[in-house]
Parts: structure tokens; sequence; C-alpha cells
């Protein structure tokens, strides 16, 4: 059974929050290696400032995000959050602050939104929402885990409308870390994003996308992950041929997916718009529903008649990804 | 004194974050909780009471007078005076 993608929204560092210029216009480039995102105008997303000024930058992305996602929606009947790094500017700065003061005088707010849950759960205090409520921190499998719990609960009958996203912000302390643990070899840049989706067991309108299948593998090599591939597609009765659009997005340039890069018609690298970060994924499915709907890439160019996108997600090498997307 | 609560209010707006908020727009004798003044809640409290110990060294050795020392700029400032080595 697939699930429908009713309404969709993200915060990255494209032009991309309610707004076309990133189909219609250039698209935004690295600057020292990170993409940053372009942010909402925070007054306007979260009106209420004696909420907003407790919040750091990546939980107002996945609140601004999230509650526009769930704006005009019928009901949500559950709140399902993945982030791989969670809050880490709040993080660092309780840890920074229990170095510094010799582990007294830490301060209460940035340990109480440091929590991985921050986002899920300001969502749904602001949507006064007591439903399901689940936070994924599975590093490059959270946004994965987050999508197909939303559709168990959509298949069991749990739940109609679920509101999944993922989020993850980029630190300059977090980039230095990760620079010396080799992450931005090949010339990978660090980005962050918060992207939302509303997702639900029937259409709202007729060019709703479908998210039809989702699919994580650990620790695979590429020979074993072409049998992956192959596996993938089977189950859901595709040849290669029946893809139109692959989004890719992995450090290893070369690695052809098992065929699929030279058959389909397009196949684009979508790190290159968002950076790499644990659930750059939700970025891909975005764009990848985006494209459909569109029948458009990016920055302009045109598709005839694309009905379906297969988004790859390769994250370090460890945590690789398939999700299919259908209209 | 005016000195004293001119930094505390800095210090509040610092610590707490209150966006938008100047040391002009603090009412040095509206209350810092609740619906009126600056609408502080129990975390800010528990921000006060580091604030008071990292810039003045000064702890609240009793629990139920907090309320009152609480109440305003003016009541953190007496406190501080009062208190201060």
């Amino acid at each position: 059974m697939a699930c429908f993608i009713t309404n969709k929204i993200s915060v990255s560092p494209q032009q991309t929050f309610l707004s076309d210029s990133f189909f219609s216009g250039s698209a935004n480039v690295a600057e020292e290696r990170k993409l940053r995102a372009v942010e909402p105008n925070y007054k306007e997303t979260i009106a209420e400032a004696g909420l907003r000024r407790r919040m750091s930058r990546i939980v107002k992305m996945g609140v601004s995000a999230g509650l526009a996602c769930a704006n005009g929606a019928d009901g949500v009947d559950a709140i399902i959050t993945a982030t791989g790094l969670g809050c880490l500017a709040d993080t660092e700065k309780f840890l920074d602050s229990v170095v510094r003061n010799d582990e007294s005088l830490l301060n209460p707010t940035a340990f109480i939104q440091s929590t991985f849950n921050t986002i899920g759960a300001q969502i749904a205090l602001i949507l006064k929402n007591s439903s399901y409520n689940v936070t994924y921190a599975h590093r490059g499998f959270s946004f994965e885990s987050a999508l197909l719990d939303a559709m168990l609960r959509i298949e069991d009958g749990d739940a109609r409308n679920v509101l999944v996203g993922a989020m993850d912000e980029i630190t300059d302390l977090s980039f230095a870390v990760m620079e010396r643990l080799g992450f931005w070899r090949n010339g990978a840049v660090m980005g962050e994003g918060a992207n939302f989706f509303l997702l639900s067991g029937s259409k709202s309108s007729a060019d709703d996308v479908a998210l039809v299948d989702v699919a994580t593998f650990m620790n695979r090599k590429e020979e074993a992950f072409d049998k992956c591939v192959q596996g993938f597609l089977s189950r859901n009765n595709l040849e290669i041929s029946q893809i139109d659009v692959l989004l890719y997005g992995s450090s290893d340039k070369s690695y052809c997916l098992g065929g699929v890069c030279s058959a389909v018609s397009e196949a684009v690298d979508y790190k290159k718009y968002c950076g790499e970060f644990p659930t750059a994924s939700s970025f891909a499915v975005w764009l990848g529903a985006e494209v459909l709907k569109r029948g458009a890439l990016p920055c302009g160019k045109t598709l005839d008649g694309a009905k379906r996108v297969l988004v790859y997600t390769d994250y370090q090498s460890v945590n690789r990804s398939l999700i299919l997307l259908e209209i | 004194m005016e000195n004293l609560i001119n930094d505390l209010k800095a210090q509040l707006i610092e610590e707490l974050n209150l966006e938008d908020v100047t040391v002009e727009d603090i009412d040095t004798e509206a209350p810092l909780f609740g619906d009126e003044g600056l609408g502080l809640d129990s975390i800010d409290a528990l921000e006060i009471i580091l604030l008071l110990e990292k810039y003045y060294g000064l702890k609240i050795e009793n629990p139920k007078s907090g309320k009152d020392i609480f109440f305003s700029v003016k009541t953190l400032a007496d406190y501080i005076t009062a208190n201060r080595k």
C-alpha cells in the first residue's frame, strides 16, 4: 500500500521555503565548503516571541517547516521526526558550559533544548497535538526509519495523516571535528536543512506523489549493493528502464548503481544542492516529489512525462538507502 | 544603584535571550513573571539563579524567599545590594 505526500515543506540551502525560486532561478553554491540553509523569517513562522527566544537555529528551522507542513491538514494523527546528530548547537553550548564552569552553574535551557526530540515536541506543543510522537536518531538511516514508521502506521490503520520530518544543522565545531574524521574528502560539502511531509493513505489532490517503497542497507559493498538495487526494483515489479529520474547522493561519483545511472534519462546529484548531512535524503524526497509534480528539474529544465523517481543515498559508505516515488 | 539595575537588565536580556527587548523596555518595578511585565517562566527562574551566582557570587539560601527576591528587577537589585560581599 502506497502512502501519498499530500504536503511537503523544505528549509534548505536553496530558495525552497514557500518559494518557487529554486526551480526557476539558479542554485546557491557552497561557501567555505558549507551549504547553509536559507532560513525563513522566524517572526512570521513562529509568532510567539516567548517560544522563539529559547529555540536554536535547528529548532526554528524544524518547527517552521513542521508547522507550515501541518497547516491546513485534516488532523495530524502522528508526528514523527528524524535527526542524525540532533540539536548540535545547544549540545555544544551545554557541554562547553560543563567544561568551562567545572560541572557547576549549568545552563538549563541549552540542556533542555539539546535533546533529539525537541523539534517533534515543540511542534506537538504548538499544535496542541497529543498523538503518537517519536523521534528517530539513527544517524544515516534516521529519516528512512521515520518514513517506514509512518508508512506502517498508515498501512495498519493507526493513522490517516502523519507529519514526518527530518532536520540537521551545521555548526562550526561539528564541521571541524568531521573534517578531522575525513568526512569532507572527495569534495563533499557540509549541508543542513529541515524537510517535512504530510503523508496520508489517500490522495488529497490528483497530482499528489506516492511514496511507494523505502529500503535501507547497512555496510554493503558496491558489488553486493548492485543486487540490492535489483531486488528493490523486482519487489516493485519494475525494470531499470522504468525509472525516469535518479536522484543520487553519494560521495562516490563513479558508482553506477547497478546500471541505473546509465539507463535513466536524468541523473541528478542532489547533494550539490543540499550538502552532506545524515538526513539529506529528506531533501531528496522533497526534491523528487517536486520534480514529479512540476515535470521539471531544478533551475529550469523540463521533463516530459516523468512518472518515477528513485532516490539513492549513500551516507559515508555505511548507510545506503533507496526510496521510490511515483506519480 | 542605577548602574546595577542597568547591568541586571542587560544580563537578563543576554542570559534569557530576550529578543527585541532593550534595557529601556524593562520596567524596573514591573513583575518579571506571569502575564504582566516580562512574562518569564520557571525555566527563566533557574537561569536567574545561575545569573546571580555567575555575576554576583550569590546563592539563594532560602528557596521560600525566591518569590520575593525575583519579583522585579528592583527586588533583585535590592537583594544583590544587601548580600553582595
